[in-house]
């Protein structure tokens, strides 16, 4: 509590001392920015990033229905059993974004096809825990118990990856 | 919930039969043995037993699955090894060895060569892992590669720097503070 006091004592401090603060309250002026160098720069850092092998990739995928966030290296399971073979390599080709550690890069709404490479194999086909449903009428002697185990088809993502050459 | 629901009441079994969803379950996260499919693929089923009667009417299913189906699934799948026992006057089972060690065996009794073929074509692509309820429907090694979010993330830090003198608290002293001094000097 007495950090937090000291926090708004101080920002109620930089509030009143109006005339001490100078550059702060004023607007900053608008600028025109050179937007063909600004692109080129930023995505010139990008590359740098891209570069570095040891740089881990996230990307948002559309998949089953709703979008997930993976790495290399993660399970996703999705519902139903889906036309795919025990060991079969696929591509997830609806990339939403693609981040590293210092930069993200999102699309409109998805990215181009080469932009990024979502590589994933399919590792397991299997059911899910079974659901009880369950109906009951009263009076009628009627009750209907399903157990429901809906199947799920286990991705493993392989790897995440960008080109370099994305715009 | 108590751990076996009470059925000593006539109208109230429909709220436990309902509530067995709700109850205590063994619960994991999601989970493939052997690091599968980090670098490559690798099928976990090692072998599939089935045995079944020749002549009762129990594994008519199962003898129908295995003349019709069982012959191209094994040509499909050679890494699997499949091995057929007749048995006389035994009840018709499915035995599946998966390479974490675990065994899953269904019990094929009087069930349609359709059931026991979705059946078959279930534990050959089973991770050999029990079906149990999952915490998540993904699991990572790394949550976060930006790192994750805090209130004081993107907070300006401007709203750190603060014009000093700062005063925190009104004090009476008698003695005069370095800074005081300082201040009434300048």
């Amino acid at each position: 509590m007495l950090a937090r006091g000291r926090f708004l004592n101080s920002l109620r401090l930089t509030a009143s001392c109006s005339r001490t603060s100078t550059s702060s309250s004023k607007a900053s002026p608008a600028v025109v920015v050179d937007t063909a160098k600004k692109t080129t720069e930023v995505f010139d850092q990008i590359a740098e990033n891209l570069s570095d092998p040891r740089q881990k990739l996230f990307a948002v995928v559309y998949v089953n229905g709703r979008q997930w966030k993976v790495t290399d290296g993660d399970l996703i399971s999705l519902e139903g059993n889906l036309p795919l073979a025990i060991g079969d390599e696929i591509n997830l080709e609806k990339v939403l974004m693609v981040g590293g550690a210092n930069f993200s890069i999102f699309g409109r709404p998805l990215l181009a096809e080469k932009a990024a490479k979502v590589e994933a194999v399919v590792v397991e086909k299997s059911t899910k825990c079974p659901e009880i449903d369950y109906t009951h009428y009263n009076h009628n002697q009627t009750k209907i118990v399903n157990w429901r185990s809906e199947e799920t088809t286990v991705l493993r993502i392989r790897r995440v990856s960008a080109n370099q050459e994305f715009a | 919930m108590p751990s076996l629901p009470r059925v000593d009441r006539i109208k109230p079994i429909f709220t436990s039969a309902k509530a067995l969803n709700y109850g205590w379950r063994f619960t994991d996260y999601l989970k493939i043995p052997a690091f599968n499919g980090v670098s490559r693929y690798i099928p976990q089923v090692h072998r599939i037993t089935i045995r079944f009667c020749k002549q009762s009417e129990s594994s008519t299913g199962v003898r129908n699955f295995v003349e019709s189906h069982l012959w191209r699934i094994g040509e499909s799948n050679p890494s699997v090894v499949i091995y057929t026992q007749p048995v006389r006057n035994s009840i018709p089972t499915i035995r599946a060895e998966y390479g974490n060690g675990k065994v899953i065996q269904y019990n094929a009794k009087n069930m349609s060569e359709k059931e026991i073929h979705k059946d078959f074509v279930q534990m050959l692509s089973r991770g050999g892992n029990p079906v149990v309820k999952l915490e998540s429907r993904q699991n990572s090694i790394t949550p976060s590669v930006q790192g994750s979010w805090t209130p004081i993330t993107w907070l300006p830090t401007s709203s750190n720097v603060v014009p000093l003198p700062q005063k925190i608290a009104v004090v009476k002293k008698t003695e005069v503070s370095a800074t005081e001094y300082f201040s009434e000097k300048t």
